[in-house]
């Protein structure tokens, strides 16, 4: 037995294709019954490895693909979230925007602000009602929050306001606390600010509100929120820095106010002076 | 091991492309057999004790798809491979103009011992070699060339 060993390692090629051929011989010469059983066992226990990897790798194919549509779907349902929030959150506001225009002792007007100034501190803006909804020029525009502008300019379908925050507008402003009216004006930089005497008590954080004595805006609309106290230049006065209750950015639904200015009867007067200012 | 395993991807890949692609380049109803180039450039490779087990499990594997033919495409690769590999680079250092005829002769050697085994291809045998046989067997060693060429670009002679 020992020198059938050594002869085997001695000659590995040789001994190799004797078996090798020898088997495929045999395996060829048996019955048809002989070569089915032996491909299936072939088939279930030497090639299986061969099999599975195939298998495998299939299945890798398919896991990418799956993971390929399941990312197209995660793409897509992120579009739908972002959809279905925005329209959660415009709804919650429209819900608020009813529930105002019903409580309101003042006729109003429903809008939506359709353009606006292409600028980081936009000051005006298009809204989609004009005169054909009833809509006349110094109309006073509000959200639930509070004041927006006014109507400077109308036409059929869409009117031009102009926010409160534009240097050249000023809005009559009530303390309620102290009974302290002063008159309300953006800055250079874009801040609302108001002078009132230095002996009244006003605290930060406290509401400012509409006087109605400058003729556009009706009493009693939220304006801003006490920001900052500071000295004034006149020292018998504060100069006090005011938050606007609107958040200008993401204004959309408006309502503009349908009350005739008391200006009325300088109106031609003062469209007069309008033209010539732009003239 | 890690010649097994290229061993068996190169005839995975010759056996996937071999009944997806090849029949596709077909000219006058020949086309070439890229397994048997497959196994004759690992006996040119790798000797003949790789040419005799990569050829004997390669050809179960092929005639375990068709159990009626069970061991001739064993005998018939064994056959081709060993007598590649009786000329392999570890013995000598042939040329790309003599690895082309070992290629062809041993693609030559797989199909006789298929037409002997089977005998019966409704034809004579030299009209099998002329028609058949050869231009078959210039299309593999074609093949089996390019194999070669691929591989060198892949891995010198001396890292393989």
């Amino acid at each position: 037995m020992h020198w059938l060993v050594e002869y085997i390692l001695s000659h590995k090629n040789g001994t190799s294709f004797f078996v090798a051929i020898l088997i495929s011989l045999m395996l060829y010469n048996s019955s048809d019954t002989k070569k089915h059983q032996v491909a299936q066992v072939l088939g279930q226990t030497l090639f299986s490895p061969v099999q599975v990897t195939i298998n495998q790798v299939t299945n890798i194919r398919n896991i990418f693909k799956e993971n390929e549509d399941l990312r197209t779907r995660v793409q897509l349902l992120q579009l739908e979230n972002a959809s279905m929030k925005d329209v959660i959150f415009h709804s919650d506001e429209l819900i608020r925007g009813i529930s105002y225009r019903d409580s309101s002792t003042y006729k109003l007007i429903s809008a939506q602000a359709v353009v606006r100034e292409p600028t980081f501190l936009f000051r005006t803006i298009v809204i989609d009602a004009g005169r054909s909804d009833g809509v006349q020029p110094y109309m006073p525009v509000v959200t639930v929050d509070g004041v927006v502008g006014k109507v400077i300019r109308v036409m059929d379908r869409t009117s031009l306001v102009q926010l409160i925050r534009k240097p050249d507008e000023y809005v009559s402003v009530i303390h309620h606390k102290t009974g302290s009216v002063g008159i309300l004006n953006a800055s250079a930089n874009d801040k609302l600010q108001v002078e009132y005497h230095k002996n009244q008590d006003i605290k930060q954080g406290d509401t400012l509100f509409t006087s109605g004595y400058g003729g556009i805006y009706p009493p009693g609309m939220a304006v801003g929120y006490v920001d900052k106290i500071e000295e004034a230049q006149n020292p018998l006065y504060s100069l006090v820095t005011v938050q606007s209750a609107v958040d200008f950015e993401s204004i959309r639904h408006l309502f503009v106010v349908a009350v005739n200015t008391q200006w009325e009867s300088y109106q031609i007067e003062l469209d007069s002076l309008m033209r010539e200012v732009e003239e | 091991m890690r010649k097994v395993i290229i061993w068996v991807f190169i005839i995975l890949f010759a056996i996937t492309l071999q009944t997806t692609m090849i029949p596709y380049l077909s000219i006058a109803g020949v086309y070439p057999d890229l397994v048997v180039a497959s196994m004759m450039v690992i006996a040119l490779w790798y000797g003949r004790l790789a040419a005799i087990w990569g050829g004997f499990f390669t050809g179960l594997l092929l005639d375990s798809w068709a159990p009626n033919q069970l061991g001739l495409q064993s005998m018939a690769l064994i056959s081709a491979s060993v007598f590649v590999g009786l000329f392999d680079h570890k013995r000598i250092n042939s040329g790309p103009i003599a690895q082309f005829f070992l290629f062809l002769l041993g693609s030559v050697v797989h199909d006789l011992v298929i037409f002997m085994a089977v005998g019966n291809y409704g034809t004579s045998l030299i009209t099998f070699i002329l028609g058949q046989v050869i231009p078959r067997a210039l299309f593999t060693a074609m093949f089996g060339m390019a194999i070669v060429f691929m591989g060198h670009q892949v891995h010198p002679y001396g890292r393989r």
